[in-house]
């Protein structure tokens, strides 16, 4: 068979056919594509359409399961259940709730928030209290049903749910509760009553009925406890701390309150953990204050210990409490304690160690200290008497500082006595023993430590002045603590502190005069007996795992010396292994601001590295922790910055430890500049801590992090603007539209949850950014990231703040949709506020009758269609299967090739059969040849025709 | 690029290394495509393909240095018959006036080295 005329033309027309046919059926498939894609938004406009009911039939089925479950509760028997229980399933799933009990459904009904609910929950409030009056009172009967409806009424901020409260409240039997509070087990029908009391006081509109019903039942505190908390140290319930807390807080003081509360103290029944819950609230309270300094009194006069404990912690700090007005009632308190004989000297001293710093206890002080006097506490006297040389002190820096200029002088002729005696003794550094310190050095060392550590340090030692370096320089000639045996002879002797203190109190003291002589040998001593330390632990583990990005651990038998001694340098200077001594009296932190400047690199990266974990700030430090920004080796640069991680946005730190307040911005222009560090690991320290900064200064930093490649980073700028307030309200709107990362969408919208929660924000961007990042919640975690969006989008429902226009209102439907769907099997809260939100979003879309009914035409249409497209494209493709190609495949070539062509492939593949080579080689071979041939033959001769003379081998054919 | 300064008619012809190679083959002989390849790929650092090939024999054809004739046709092609190639006169000139000009570069450099 040859390729005639005719054959080329049959072999065309089975091609073209083929190509219609294919090229049909692939039109046909991209058509069906379409039309599904249509449909599919089409059937979320349905899903829409048929969701209008899905919030009516919850709240339907709610209360139909609440009126039948009621129904079937049993008359004058306890209902025990759980409330729910949780089940915990480890893994993908957090913990989530079951419903076991009516009472579910109560309280779905107030979460739910709709008005149609509150008769039912009022005549569920009131059936049960006749039901407990018919009883003789006996609450007993379906209180979990009386409290659950209570809880439920409240969640309504109405006029008609606030009657029902509190014809609940006027109504409950008093002499019956009283009469049940008797027996043991009478926390139940208190609690109902607690479940009243604070839905009322949870209500804007409570009045001072409410008020002086719960003044009322004060000295009933005792028995407010949790339920099955029996032991003595009970917990309040969250009920009796809601309702306290709403009766003091912002509360003019009122005679009767404080006669109540007074009495509430001095009762031997009430249980100190309810006064405890008291004295919380009322501390927070400023108008209070008198009042807790009364209480105090009263407690430590009853002898209640745990309270006085208590209360040592309460209001201490200075700057609030120094100009304190002091109630006359309150000193005269004070006397009387002080001459109280059966108070010990200790709770006096506790409590007057709390007012000290008060200018008008500190004019106290002296008749109080004669007071105690008089009555034969003559301890308690003296140490009146000193702290108030203290609290002078504290209000008068310039005296403080003469105090130690007037103490130096003695110490040094004590150091300088020392280290004669040293020298009579023998050398310093003999093994077979160690001189004793006796007690005038001791208490000269403790002097010299405090004075280490007071701010007017340097006035002291420049006012001795050159006369103090001899004397301080023989204190150094203390023995230097270098080896195990060595610490462990001064540890029997129990001299080890004293060995440590006296070359490093004394190195301080030198450095103070400009001279770092004395810093060696108390590095050597510290270093060895930190070495020690560590060798001593139990388990070896690595100290420091951070340190040099994670490369610097210490390993148990590593060879390297260098790579010991660098973690060695950690060690010595890491807290942990410090005296207790040096940690407080920061005179380690002397020493690490010289050993900053050391010639030695790791020196200075173990210096750095201690002082970024330190608390303390100096002026000293701050100035030395700016130029090891400027540091040649990378690693103290990155500590260097690591330094300021959680420092400057503590007013407080910056306050108490005296550093000027123009730092926070010095310490953000430097940081800024280390973000343009040449070291990765310092711009990332860098941007790290900058990123957690909600200094002014700092705002241009984090508005341009909030686009930085780093989600972690980005997450830390939204935390830190959001402190900024609402300000920053379209800066985070906006990146929140662009932000891929789950987490700090999350950040966003905690932030937004935040402002909404604390005061009212009326911003138009609010919603529409809720609900965009609601119909990004990803797969993983729903729950979690849904919430704080739910939350905030329901405080906005309520507040009458819910700025969504229609089409906003449609997008949030297909996500509420779902997450009703998806968390049906479950009760939570999220799936109530979905459905309450839903309820919402469907108000702001109205319904359109015609537009409904042309949905579903539309729909329908569609369907005709796919159907349609489906069976075109079948038919093609049944149709394009059924050409048959007349000829072999390769005779294909004549289309697209030169004969000759044709016969060349041919022949290459009839040699390759004949070499035997595999056929799925020889067609891969074939195609290559083909592809490279097509191009050879229809771009290149054709292009190279273009330049070359016509004509050929015109006779040869 | 060879350039012959006596002959005006040559002054334009240009072969490439390709071209000269498939003279080079062809010189004295007639093969067809396959056969060619045979011939020039065994030693050859960069085997060539019928994409090479094809427009190289094109190439030549079009400046008159190689010519052709049809042969017989190859079993199941459908009739498709292969085309035998031979140089020209005109080829062969070229292709020994190019192998001479270089013979003599060859030897003055042989030369002036000695």
């Amino acid at each position: 068979m040859t390729m005639d005329t005719d054959s080329r033309k049959k072999l065309k027309r089975f091609w073209q056919k083929r190509l219609l046919f294919g090229l049909g059926t692939v039109g046909f498939l991209g058509l069906g594509v379409g039309t599904i894609g249509l449909m599919r938004s089409t059937y979320d406009e349905l899903q829409i359409i048929e969701g209008r009911d899905v919030p009516e039939r919850f709240y339907q089925e709610q209360i139909a399961q609440a009126q039948t479950l009621i129904d079937r509760q049993p008359k004058l028997l306890q209902t025990t259940r759980p409330e729910y229980e949780i089940v915990q399933v480890r893994g993908l799933f957090s913990s989530y709730t079951k419903p076991v009990s009516p009472c579910v459904s109560i309280k779905v009904l107030g979460q739910l928030k709709d008005p149609n609910a509150i008769p039912l929950l009022g005549k569920l409030l009131q059936d049960s209290q006749t039901r407990a009056q018919s009883c003789d009172g006996n609450f007993l009967a379906n209180d979990a049903i009386h409290m659950d409806a209570a809880h439920a009424l409240g969640q309504f901020q109405r006029d008609d749910a606030l009657a029902y409260l509190k014809t609940a409240l006027i109504t409950v039997p008093k002499p019956a509760i009283s009469a049940l509070w008797k027996q043991n087990s009478s926390h139940i029908a208190i609690t109902q009553k607690l479940a009243v009391l604070r839905e009322l006081g949870q209500l804007s509109q409570y009045d001072e009925d409410w008020r002086n019903k719960v003044i009322q039942i004060l000295p009933e505190l005792n028995q407010y406890r949790s339920r099955g908390a029996n032991t003595p140290n009970g917990i309040v319930s969250e009920d009796a701390r809601i309702v306290l807390s709403k009766l003091l807080h912002n509360r003019k003081n009122s005679p009767q309150l404080n006669k109540a509360l007074i009495a509430l103290f001095q009762d031997e029944a009430v249980e100190d953990c309810v006064l405890e819950q008291i004295a919380q609230i009322l501390s927070s309270e400023p108008q209070y204050l008198s009042l807790v300094d009364i209480l105090y009194i009263k407690s430590a006069k009853a002898n209640r210990t745990s309270l006085l404990s208590y209360f040592g912690y309460v209001n201490t700090d200075i700057d609030n409490t120094v100009d304190r007005t002091v109630d006359p009632q309150v000193s005269d308190s004070l006397f009387d304690l002080v001459q109280d004989k059966k108070v010990p000297d200790q709770k006096v001293w506790t409590l007057f160690y709390r007012y000290f710093v008060l200018k008008q206890y500190g004019k106290l002080a002296k008749p109080l200290s004669d007071a105690a006097r008089v009555a034969g506490k003559l301890a308690l006297a003296r140490d009146i008497h000193r702290e108030y040389g203290n609290y002078q002190n504290v209000i008068n820096s310039n005296r403080k500082r003469e105090n130690s200029a007037q103490n130096t002088y003695p110490l040094l002729d004590v150091f300088t006595r020392a280290g004669s005696e040293l020298n009579s003794t023998g050398s310093s550094n003999d093994n077979s023993s160690f001189p004793t310190i006796s007690s005038e050095i001791k208490a000269a060392i403790t002097k010299l430590q405090e004075l280490n550590t007071s701010r007017a340090t340097q006035d002291t030692w420049l006012k001795a002045g050159n006369a103090a370096i001899p004397a301080l320089k023989s204190a150094l000639q203390y023995p230097v603590l270098r080896t195990a045996e060595d610490i462990q002879r001064s540890e029997v002797g129990g001299y080890l502190t004293e060995y440590w203190s006296i070359p490093c109190a004394a190195a301080v003291g030198l450095i103070d005069l400009n001279n770092t002589d004395g810093i060696q040998p108390c590095i050597v001593s510290l270093k060895n007996v930190a070495a020690t330390q560590y060798a001593t632990e139990e388990q070896r583990q690595p100290i420091y795992k951070g340190y040099g990005g994670g490369n610097y651990q210490m390993i148990e038998g590593e060879e390297d010396k260098e790579y010991r001694f660098s973690a060695l340098d950690v060690a010595v200077f890491h807290w942990s292994h410090m005296p207790k001594w040096v940690e407080d009296r920061q005179i380690l932190n002397r020493l690490l601001v010289v050993l900053l400047k050391d010639s030695n690199v790791e020196i200075r990266r173990a210096a750095m590295f201690s002082l970024s974990r330190s608390s303390s700030m100096t002026d000293e430090q701050i100035s030395s922790v700016f130029s090891a920004l400027k540091d040649s080796d990378a690693i103290v640069r990155e500590y260097a910055v690591r330094y300021h991680r959680g420092r400057i946005n503590s007013d407080e730190s910056v306050a108490k430890n005296g550093v000027g307040y123009s730092w926070p911005a010095q310490a953000v222009m430097v940081l800024n500049q280390a973000v343009q560090d040449t070291d990765p690991r310092v711009r990332q320290a860098a941007k790290s801590v900058l990123s957690n900064v909600s200094h002014d200064s700092n705002q241009s930093f984090l508005l341009n992090s909030l686009y930085d490649r780093m989600p972690q980073i980005r997450a830390n700028s939204v935390n830190s603007l959001c402190r900024f307030g609402e300000m920053m309200l379209p800066a985070l709107v906006q990146s929140n539209q662009q932000e891929s990362n789950a987490n700090v969408r999350m950040a966003v919208m905690n932030c937004l949850k935040s402002w909404v929660k604390d005061r009212e924000v009326n911003d138009q961007q609010i919603a529409p950014a809720l609900i965009l990042s609601l119909n990004r919640i990803p797969l993983l975690e729903p729950k979690k990231y849904a919430n704080p969006i739910l939350e905030t989008l329901e405080i906005l429902v309520d507040r009458g703040q819910l700025n969504l226009d229609k089409t906003q209102a449609r997008q949030a439907i297909p996500t509420l949709l779902k997450i009703n769907q998806d968390w049906r099997g479950d009760w939570n809260i999220d799936r109530i506020k979905a459905i309450r939100l839903l309820k919402v979003m469907y108000e702001k879309v109205p319904v359109n009758k015609t537009k409904e009914e042309s949905t579903y035409l539309f729909l329908n249409l569609q369907g005709g269609l796919l159907a349609g497209i489906s069976v075109s494209t079948l038919i093609l493709l049944l149709s394009s299967l059924r050409l048959r190609n007349p000829f072999p495949l390769i005779w294909t070539g004549y289309l697209i090739f030169p004969e000759e062509i044709v016969a060349e492939l041919m022949a290459l593949k009839q040699r390759r059969q004949a070499e035997k080579v595999a056929p799925q080689r020889i067609r891969f071979e074939l195609a290559y040849e083909v592809l490279l041939l097509f191009w050879a033959v229809h771009v290149q001769i054709r292009l190279d025709n273009l330049h070359l003379p016509p004509g050929g081998n015109d006779r040869a054919k | 690029m060879p350039k012959r300064e006596t002959d005006d008619e040559l002054e334009t012809v240009r072969l490439s290394a390709i071209d000269e190679d498939i003279l080079t083959v062809l010189l004295g002989r007639e093969f067809y495509g396959l056969e060619i390849l045979d011939e020039l790929n065994p030693g050859r650092p960069i085997q060539l393909r019928f994409s090479s090939l094809y427009p190289a024999l094109n190439r030549l054809e079009k400046k008159g240095m190689v010519s052709w004739r049809w042969g017989d046709a190859i079993d199941e092609s459908g009739g498709a018959r292969r085309k035998y190639y031979k140089v020209t006169g005109l080829g062969a000139t070229t292709l020994r006036s190019i192998q001479t000009y270089r013979m003599s570069l060859a030897q003055r450099a042989v030369y002036q080295s000695i």
